[in-house]
């Protein structure tokens, strides 16, 4: 065989061999995030979920009487609205730090604002939910919105 | 073989190595795709999932069922985490979906190969096993 036979003959292998790896590469890609969109649950139904929490238990902020231990859905109460709480009722160590759903909840009325663990800045939601709450702040029972700012990072 | 044939064909060799390579990948996750019970395995522990996490944001003692059979599975609640496999399975080909629960609140409980899955939540105890007779029914 010809030296330029052969060269010519590696150049074309070379170029074929780029292109397959590349074909393949993208159906990769391609099946991976097909995979992925098949099982995706949206974002916004999934941290509505996990935000149900906030005023309905008394381990987040729901307002507990201690002389009866009844508990009042959608009664913050105040005293516990700060970030030590937050941590008990919500924290995102051992399920992925800043890889899944971080909250910023923020008391529009009673102007107090509080983060999880790995809420990044302020500021830069993906999204934001609204609840209609009540505060007890001392005796005294307002009605605010519970204003719930989303960062979500590729999980899924 | 001179040193210029042989430097040639070090190159193919690793261009080849690495379609090769890239190929395996794409036919695994292709493989792993067409295998049905993948995706079906993947949305289950999602729902479940959300079904914890739901549970943890209602006051109160509640009981719901998983609204399909999964006779042919196996369940683990864990504190931290749901997974589903299918009987010998290797650890690394489990599905699993994670949430966090607060502090004194937990979850355990496990399902092997039975149609109708149960969670329960008692207090602030989280359970998941087989619904009994009337359970989760309404």
């Amino acid at each position: 065989m010809k030296k330029a036979q052969v060269s010519s003959q590696v150049i074309a292998w070379t170029i074929m061999v780029i292109i397959i790896t590349g074909l393949l590469f993208g159906l990769f890609l391609v099946i991976n995030t097909y995979t992925n969109k098949q099982a995706e649950i949206s974002p916004r139904l999934q941290s509505e979920i996990i935000a149900l929490r906030f005023a309905n238990i008394p381990e987040c902020f729901a307002f507990e009487d201690k002389n009866t231990g009844r508990v009042y859905p959608g009664l913050i109460n105040l005293e516990k609205f700060n970030n030590e709480q937050l941590s008990k009722c919500y924290h995102t160590k051992e399920i992925g730090g800043f890889w899944t759903y971080n909250f910023e909840l923020k008391l529009q009325q009673s102007e107090v604002k509080i983060n999880t663990d790995k809420y990044v800045g302020s500021n830069n939601p993906a999204f934001t939910l609204f609840k209609e709450v009540a505060v007890k702040d001392g005796e005294e029972i307002i009605k605010d919105t519970l204003a719930i700012y989303v960062q979500e990072s590729a999980i899924r | 073989m001179n040193k210029k044939g042989f430097e040639l064909s070090m190159f193919m060799v690793a261009s080849i190595f690495i379609v090769v390579l890239t190929g395996s990948l794409a036919i695994s996750k292709a493989v792993t795709f067409a295998d049905k019970d993948y995706s079906f395995k993947e949305n289950t522990v999602q729902n479940i999932q959300l079904m914890v996490n739901t549970l943890v944001g209602v006051p109160g003692d509640v009981i719901i069922e998983y609204p399909l059979n999964v006779s042919e599975y196996n369940f683990i609640l864990r504190q931290n985490s749901v997974v589903m496999f299918d009987k010998g399975d290797l650890e690394s080909a489990w599905v699993e979906d994670s949430f966090f629960l607060p502090n004194s609140y937990f979850a355990s409980g496990s399902l092997e190969e039975k149609a109708r899955l149960c969670l329960f939540k008692e207090n602030k105890n989280i359970f998941l096993r087989e619904c009994e007779n009337e359970e989760g029914t309404s």
